[in-house]
């Protein structure tokens, strides 16, 4: 059997959630309103559910054509399909529901960029585009638990649902459990309000949908509703029926909270959330139309990215507050201390042993400090924390000692005044005692006489290394000033040399004018070179004793006794000097090879 | 061809631009809230156009002719006197072909008094066009305004109304599209094309000749 290797591509570590899963928790939560839709109105609510997500599909399959971009598999136009149906009636035409899938696929969706780049929330601006259209056929509701035909038009009857009672300043002909429980007439997914509650929760547990959203929204909404009700009555009755009717709750959990037109930050949700609230009721309590949360919901979604940078700049504020009320306050900020430098710690730390400890007298035995400078030393001088320490330690080691053979002391004088219980046992007893304090203090003397040498050595060891350091430049000094002699000495041996040979020269009998002639502008250039040497000197000055020596190794040139017309011999210094550098002799070598290709 | 004639035929050529690939409307993005919440009816974008018309033309003759001899706080000030007395003769043409179509157009003929060609561009006129530039660039941008504003009305009206010029053709298919959100979306879908046409007739930068492709 071979075994198989898995091979994946980074990113290696992924989490469990995506937006396929996100979207088919979704489609798991519209699940029951669907077969709740099924109760109530048969079967064609099941088949819009269908029509509309496939015509979904299809207007985003068109759009990536257009687009010219591969298809994705994220379940965002299915999601759109499904959604829309539930606002409508559940006898609404089938090409009214694609309009409005069309428009929200095609005109919100697909020209700003496909799936996570809609400005607006796809399934109001659909649901708006029809409502506008077809206002007569998109809210007017058929009454619950009548069988409506599948394809062609409906003959069911029309009833008035309490979202129109409350417009008109009615009060809902049903009651609130009827509202909760879905039994009215009203958009398809938005009646039955527990089964709508329900899967809201389920969505929130899963973590598809952030609870700051609905919450926001509905707490406020409701308080509007109690505190300004459209119909006279009890508060909580108003509360109720605003609440129940239309499609506030299913927008909520459903619509609010999409999560590209939302804003991301929750700061940013809760106060997208209460602005929403106040849209909703104010669109609802001075719109003629019913569709006052999709209105809402479309103006919201123009400010969610403004929400976001609110929600930014408050939290920058609150993070900064401390500054913000230095600043109020007119305090000037402290400034920040600046670190210490280490290297001049290190001196002072010098100076400071220096003066503190000048006297220091290693021994094998013991150690000896003279603390009588550091006691005088002020206090400002030993700011540093490891001296303070060690002159502590240096301190307490002389009174620790003190202390304990004044123990000691006391022991001995408190075992002699004792009455002896008897000789053997209190001897024994105050020989163990004294044997084991003794033990104990000589322990304690050792481990301070111990420390005080280990701190005394590394005192020690500072200065001495500030010593070896000056003593290494002043002998790095030395040094060369040696080498500065020697070869200076050198040169003018070679000078000395060079002047004796001349010196020679002159003496010679002069053998022709010519020779003569010859020989002055030999002791010309000589001079010449005399001086060149002289400048030479002064540079291999400047060098070590070691090429020297080399360049006393290399042997010296063949010397041209006869002398042709305009060639240049070699003279005698440079053959004197061909022993001095190894440079000369190189140069020398090339004005030969030189003069010889001439 | 004289010196003259080729500099107007030079004009000319560059001033073709603004009906379409430089159109006012579509490609420089100037008032497209009036047309988007005044040009509902085929009717409606015939009396901006010739409201547009008679603003543009005359504002920018008059400051290639004058714009210069004047102080430069009293320009823009000038210009919109004069773009608002233009408004009479408009609104004297339009009332020709239909009583009520001023007032069903609202306040938008006003707004167009105060735009940004004769308020804005006219200074840029005045500064460096001559006379016959400032003439034909103003023809054409008000023939580029009048050709967006009839797309867009005829568009909105057949398909909002089911009617032509106030004819009724066919039932309404689509009213929404008279609001002034669906006004946007149709210029949005409008510019769209114009940028596709674009950079469909665009010529690339680099071309490769034939012989290397033939030797590729």
């Amino acid at each position: 059997m071979k075994e198989k290797l898995m091979f994946q591509n980074a990113p290696h570590v992924r989490q469990s959630e995506s937006v396929v899963t996100m979207m088919s928790d979704v489609i798991v939560a519209l699940l029951p309103i669907y077969l709740m839709s099924f109760f109530y109105y048969g079967a064609r609510s099941l088949v819009l559910g269908i029509v509309g997500a496939v015509s979904c599909a299809v207007f985003a399959f068109i759009g990536s054509i257009v687009l010219k971009e591969k298809l994705s598999v994220d379940l965002t136009p299915v999601i759109t399909g499904l959604i829309l149906p539930l606002l409508m009636p559940a006898d609404i035409p089938y090409y009214i529901l694609i309009a409005a899938c069309s428009v929200a696929i095609l005109v919100v969706k697909v020209p700003f960029g496909g799936t996570g780049n809609n400005l607006f929330n796809p399934a109001a601006v659909g649901f708006a585009s029809v409502a506008l259209c077809w206002p007569e056929l998109v809210f007017r509701y058929p009454a619950p638990m009548q069988v409506i035909e599948i394809f062609g038009e409906s003959t069911a009857a029309a009833a008035q649902s309490p979202a129109y009672s409350l417009a008109i300043g009615a009060v809902p002909d049903y009651e609130v459990l009827d509202m909760i429980l879905g039994s009215v007439p009203g958009p398809m997914g938005a009646t039955n309000i527990f089964v709508v509650v329900a899967c809201g929760i389920f969505l929130i547990v899963k973590k598809a949908v952030n609870w700051m959203s609905p919450v926001s929204f509905l707490v406020p909404y409701a308080v509007l509703s109690m505190i300004f009700p459209r119909i006279g009555g009890s508060s909580f009755e108003a509360l109720c029926y605003e609440l129940f009717s239309g499609t506030v709750i299913f927008g909520a959990f459903f619509m609010l909270t999409e999560p590209v037109t939302s804003p991301k930050r929750d700061f940013g949700k809760l106060m997208a959330g209460i602005t929403s609230a106040v849209a909703v009721f104010l669109f609802r309590y001075f719109g003629e139309l019913e569709m006052g949360f999709a209105n809402a919901l479309i103006l919201m979604n123009v400010f969610s990215p403004l929400f976001d940078t609110a929600c930014e700049k408050i939290l920058r504020v609150y993070r900064n507050k401390e500054l913000l009320l230095k600043k109020l306050g007119g305090k000037k900020a402290e400034p920040k201390e600046e670190p210490k430098p280490v290297v001049r710690v290190l001196e002072k730390k010098e100076a400071v042993v220096r003066e503190t400890v000048p006297a220091l007298e290693v021994t094998d035995d013991a150690v000896e400090i003279d603390l009588s400078a550091a006691d005088e030393a002020p206090e400002e001088e030993l700011a540093y924390e490891e001296l303070v320490e060690n002159e502590d330690l240096e301190e307490e080691i002389p009174t620790e000692s003190e202390e304990e053979t004044l123990e000691v002391e006391e022991i001995f004088e408190e075992v002699i005044e004792e009455e002896p219980v008897s000789e053997e046992t209190a001897d024994e007893v105050a020989t163990e005692e004294i044997s084991e304090e003794l033990v104990e203090n000589e322990d304690l003397v050792e481990e301070i006489s111990v420390e005080s040498e280990e701190e005394t050595l590394e005192v020690e060891e500072i200065i001495d290394e500030v010593a070896t350091e000056e003593e290494t430049s002043d002998e790095e000094l030395v040094e060369n000033e040696d080498l500065v002699e020697e070869i200076s000495a050198e040169s003018e041996e070679e000078t000395l040399e060079v002047e004796e040979i001349s010196e020679e020269v002159i003496e010679e009998e002069p053998v022709s004018e010519e020779t003569a002639d010859e020989v002055a502008t030999e002791e010309e250039t000589s001079d010449e070179e005399l001086v060149e040497n002289e400048d030479l000197v002064e540079e291999i000055s400047a060098e070590s004793e070691e090429e020297t020596l080399e360049v006393e190794e290399i042997p010296e040139e063949p010397v041209h006794k006869k002398h042709s017309g305009k060639k240049k011999n070699p003279s005698l210094v440079d053959i004197l000097l061909a022993g001095v550098s190894k440079k000369y002799v190189k140069k020398s070598h090339k004005t030969e090879d030189e003069e010889a290709a001439e | 061809m004289s010196e003259k004639a080729k500099n107007l035929s030079a004009e000319i050529k560059d001033s073709l631009g603004y009906l379409f690939f430089k159109n006012p409307v579509l490609v420089a993005g100037l008032v497209i809230g009036q047309l988007a919440a005044g040009c509902t009816t085929m009717q409606n974008g015939a009396a901006l156009s010739v409201t547009y018309f008679f603003i543009v033309v005359p504002v920018l003759v008059f400051a290639a002719a004058v714009g210069k001899n004047l102080p430069a706080w009293a320009r823009v000030i000038a210009y919109m006197i004069l773009s608002s007395l233009m408004l009479l003769p408009s609104y004297y043409i339009c009332g020709g072909f239909s009583a009520t179509i001023f007032d069903s157009v609202g306040i938008y003929p006003a707004l167009l008094a105060v735009s940004t060609v004769p308020v804005v561009y006219s200074e840029k006129v005045a500064e460096r066009f001559s006379l016959s530039k400032a003439f034909f660039n103003g023809i054409f941008l008000a023939l580029g305004f009048a050709l967006t504003a009839m797309i867009l009305g005829t568009a909105r009206e057949f398909f909002g109304n089911g009617s032509l010029w106030g004819y009724k053709l066919a039932e309404a298919s689509f009213p929404a599209v008279k609001l002034p959100f669906w006004g946007f979306i149709l210029l949005g879908f409008m510019a769209a094309g114009v940028n596709g046409v674009r950079e469909i007739m665009k010529k690339p930068e680099y071309e490769i000749p034939k012989e290397e492709e033939a030797e590729e």
